[in-house]
């Protein structure tokens, strides 16, 4: 059996470990893209070479000047795109910085909260001890037992009826000449016709004993109208029975040590929720920081895509184009060396494009599961399932399930739906609405995927439900 | 008259509920079947079914019970519809004649305009 704060650390974990797999994607991609340019600037050399050898002396130089031109705005372009992402790497790094405070601030905080609902479920259990041994109490308590079991079977007998209907209305629905009678409201004040069709239709009446059929169908349809009636007036006598009992439980609880535990914790819940937000907003900004981060590793920034298609405009100019396809038609030894180099480095081009293709397929894949595992921390933080009192049975290896969403194996929705059918709270001493309420917001607190705690006895766990 | 609706809507009530007995005891079928072997169970039965009641918090007297119980050896509550006999058959032309009527109107439109064709065309 694991507590929830463990289990956090794990998320953890695997969070930090998918953001370090991020990096080195981002830095393969990183070098792969200085790579790419490194060769169109060898590519556009070449052409450079090729021109001087093929071209006139003027053409040559017209050539050349432009793709110096072009080169110089590159650089300064890169140079452009280098400061951003420092200023990004920088950015990220400080948002990283100010999560950690934050997340050792909400650690504090869960445990004052935590301290502060054992505490008061510590008197609460000994306020209802010492209540539980008064007749008065006892005799309320037996009778709260009796109208809510009443109610119940009330509300149970109310649903049979209805769902009884039914069946037990077909005969008469199935029946045409009842059916016809029926409604025509015979037998009733709203009734009308002449003397041929009354004296007929009582003819037909006669014959199938309309007068009987009449009164038990329409009771058939009144009684569950009566017994659903019945089963809402049983509910407010057994919630009326049960505010008396709380009424008595509350003022036992009016003890200044519980008062005092009560407004502490109701503070430490809304310090905590605050905490929460902060956390929530600096996750945020840290997503849309990565984000900006991921297109600026693929090259689908504004300004890289600004360099490539000088880079590539360039080099694939039709000038070039033509003056590599001659050159590669007519032989002269003197540039033959160039147009193979020019060959080799094409195919490289190509090469290095398609890898960094496929670091790209790979690296949304881990953004995919980086994102799904800080929305499962936010989910997980949120339904309070890190308290101390939360915990997951043996045998529950959310390490091997954040391994299959890493992998892509899994889907974060079903992995929430996973903890959210283990996870279960440690029931407290004191029945969670004893007094109306011991623990002001809820046992938990926040409880967004489910959570607190229902019923009045004891023992066992208890487990919530839970969204993704 | 305010005393009559008063009690008349009681009686109903009653009936109801003995309609409602008819309806426990078809539920607890098992129940029926042990104590309804004689009459001398049947205050057992009545017993029973009281307490159940009292569980629901209904408060059924023991005449409306055993009222319930005779109704259900009586199936009174239950509707049958006559058998199909020639009486029946001409009942249910009869309260079907707005649908049959229509049609013997058309026909008769239709013989009529079939017999002036042949007579003047």
């Amino acid at each position: 059996m694991m507590n929830g704060t463990d289990q956090l650390a794990i998320i953890n974990q695997h969070i930090e470990k998918a953001r370090n797999e991020l990096d080195t994607i981002h830095q393969r991609m990183e070098a792969e893209n200085q790579q790419l340019s490194r060769l169109r600037n060898q590519l556009a050399e070449a052409y450079r070479q090729l021109a001087r050898f093929r071209l006139d002396e003027l053409t040559a130089n017209r050539v050349t000047t432009q793709l110096d031109e072009t080169d110089r705005a590159v650089l300064k372009l890169l140079e452009r795109r280098s400061q951003a992402l420092r200023e990004l790497d920088s950015a990220i790094e400080q948002s990283v910085a100010r999560q950690d405070p934050l997340n050792a601030e909400r650690e504090q905080a869960v445990r004052r909260r935590d301290d502060l609902v054992k505490q008061i479920d510590e008197s609460a259990a000994e306020v209802k001890l010492q209540l539980s041994r008064r007749e008065a109490y006892q005799a309320q308590e037996k009778l709260v037992a009796e109208t809510a079991a009443r109610a119940e079977r009330a509300e149970k007998k109310a649903a049979h009826a209805e769902a009884d209907q039914e069946e037990k209305g077909k005969p008469y629905r199935d029946d045409p000449l009842f059916m016809y009678l029926w409604k025509r409201r015979f037998l009733t004040p709203d009734y009308t016709g002449g003397w041929l069709t009354r004296s007929l239709d009582g003819w037909v009446a006669k014959m199938i004993k309309y007068a009987d059929a009449h009164s038990n169908y329409f009771m058939l349809t009144e009684l569950p109208v009566r017994l659903r009636e019945h089963a809402e007036r049983q509910k407010a006598i057994a919630a009326e029975g049960l505010q008396k009992l709380h009424d008595m439980e509350a003022k036992a609880l009016q003890i200044d040590g519980i008062v005092r535990d009560k407004a502490a914790l109701a503070a430490a819940q809304k310090s905590l929720e605050e905490i929460e937000a902060r956390i929530e907003t600096e996750e945020k900004r840290h997503e849309m920081l990565f984000q900006q981060r991921s297109t600026y590793s693929t090259a689908s920034d504004e300004i890289s895509r600004q360099a490539v298609d000088l880079q590539v405009s360039e080099i694939k100019s039709e000038t070039f184009t033509n003056l590599y396809m001659q050159a590669k038609m007519t032989s002269k030894p003197d540039d033959d060396v160039i147009v193979a180099r020019i060959g080799e480095l094409q195919q490289e081009e190509k090469n290095l494009s398609v890898e960094i293709k496929e670091l790209e397929i790979q690296e949304s894949r881990h953004k995919q599961s980086f994102l799904e595992l800080e929305d499962l921390r936010r989910r997980f933080r949120q339904s309070s399932y890190d308290s101390r009192d939360s915990y997951f049975p043996g045998g529950f290896e959310l390490a091997v399930l954040l391994g299959m969403l890493m992998s892509g194996r899994t889907s974060g929705g079903d992995v929430w739906d996973r903890i959210g059918r283990q996870q279960r709270f440690h029931r407290p001493r004191t029945p969670q609405d004893f007094g109306g309420g011991v623990f002001p917001g809820g046992f938990r607190g926040r409880s967004r995927g489910g959570g607190g705690f229902g019923g009045r006895m004891g023992g066992g766990g208890f487990r919530t439900g839970g969204n993704f | 008259m305010a005393e009559e609706q008063v009690s008349q809507k009681l009686e109903l009530s009653e009936v109801m509920l003995a309609m409602d007995v008819v309806d426990t005891l078809r539920h607890q079928r098992s129940l029926v079947e042990r104590e309804l072997q004689s009459e001398d169970r049947e205050a057992d039965l009545i017993e029973k079914l009281r307490k159940i009641y009292a569980e629901q918090g209904l408060e059924v007297s023991d005449e409306v019970i055993a009222e319930g119980v005779k109704a259900m050896r009586e199936e009174r509550f239950a509707y049958r519809p006559p058998p199909g006999e020639f009486k029946i058959m001409l009942a249910r032309m009869y309260v079907n004649r707005g649908r049959w009527a229509k049609r013997a109107i058309w026909l008769l439109f239709a013989v009529a305009a079939v017999w002036a064709g042949y007579r003047y065309l």
